[in-house]
């Protein structure tokens, strides 16, 4: 059964489902906010533990914004059925201390292309708030 | 064209990012609402230096105009040895009725759009910065990523 939204007229993807497509995935794309401007930035992520977690390089505005509020967007749409889907996953930042738990296997993962250099920090999305929309209709 | 080798990824020229605008119509917006940031994937059409796209009453035209809005666009090949983005800062305008003719002639672009509903706002978001970056990994390293 579809739930559709009745305002926009797009179906409303169910939580688990969200969370199964967050799990398929590799790439993605943060966004937070710099002073008034908003930045967004593509990476490579995980779940960890039902945590979206991904590296950010040294030196950029992810690393400098702290505790900031952020979001995290998926998608898969097909320019010739004009169809698809995004997830969007809106939290907290907050960055992996070498002792943490998960460190040392994020760390450990293959180089990450979009996050290169000898320092990366180590980001999870925390208090997350998950959604997800698709259009164009078809199952996937 | 030759682009700077940064942190073992290649900085895209500003001529190679405008090209990649020109040549893809689906992107992702991210504007500030409330103090908070928030994605929303959009079809648009690059006519330097505007990037336009199409709306419905919503998020979009309630929180972007006199805003200052950031605009990406990226691709990763399916084995994951190359990939590329591109961002777009800017400040972001309602131009549905606008008279001028710059704006007449936005409103004329072919901007699709695959959500359903009509979308009879006009958005465009002028690029005051351009940046992109592209990876090529002989290794296939990067791992299994998906396009964007």
């Amino acid at each position: 059964m579809r739930t559709v939204d009745a305002r926009t007229g797009i179906e409303v993807i169910e939580r688990e489902e969200c969370l199964r497509l967050l799990a398929s995935r590799r790439i993605g794309r943060i966004a937070v906010v710099d002073g008034y401007s908003p930045v967004i930035f593509p990476v490579n992520y995980l779940i960890d533990d039902a945590d979206i977690v991904f590296r950010a390089a040294e030196g950029t505005k992810l690393t400098a914004v702290g505790r900031a509020n952020a979001c995290f967007e998926i998608d898969d749409y097909d320019a010739e059925r004009r169809s698809g889907w995004s997830i969007l996953a809106i939290g907290r930042l907050e960055e992996l201390a070498p002792s943490d738990r998960a460190y040392a296997r994020l760390s450990a993962l293959p180089v990450d292309p979009w996050a290169d250099g000898e320092h990366p920090h180590i980001l999870r999305l925390v208090g997350t708030r998950v959604t997800g929309r698709r259009i164009g209709g078809g199952a996937t | 064209m030759t682009s700077e080798l940064v942190d073992g990824m290649e900085v895209l020229s500003t001529e190679e990012c405008l090209a990649l605008l020109r040549s893809h119509s689906f992107g992702r917006l991210a504007l500030v609402v409330r103090g908070a940031p928030l994605i929303l994937p959009v079809n648009f059409v690059f006519e330097e230096p505007s990037i336009v796209i199409r709306t419905a009453p919503g998020t979009k035209l309630e929180h972007a105009p006199l805003t200052a809005v950031a605009f990406e666009v990226d691709e990763a090949s399916s084995d994951g040895t190359q990939g590329w983005s591109v961002v777009v800062q800017g400040p972001a305008f309602d131009v549905t009725d606008a008279v001028d003719e710059y704006s007449s002639a936005l409103r004329r672009l072919p901007v699709e759009v695959w959500a359903p509903g009509e979308k009879a706002h006009w958005l465009k978001i002028s690029a005051v910065s351009v940046s992109g970056r592209r990876f090529v990994r002989s290794d296939g390293s990067g791992g299994r990523n998906e396009d964007g």
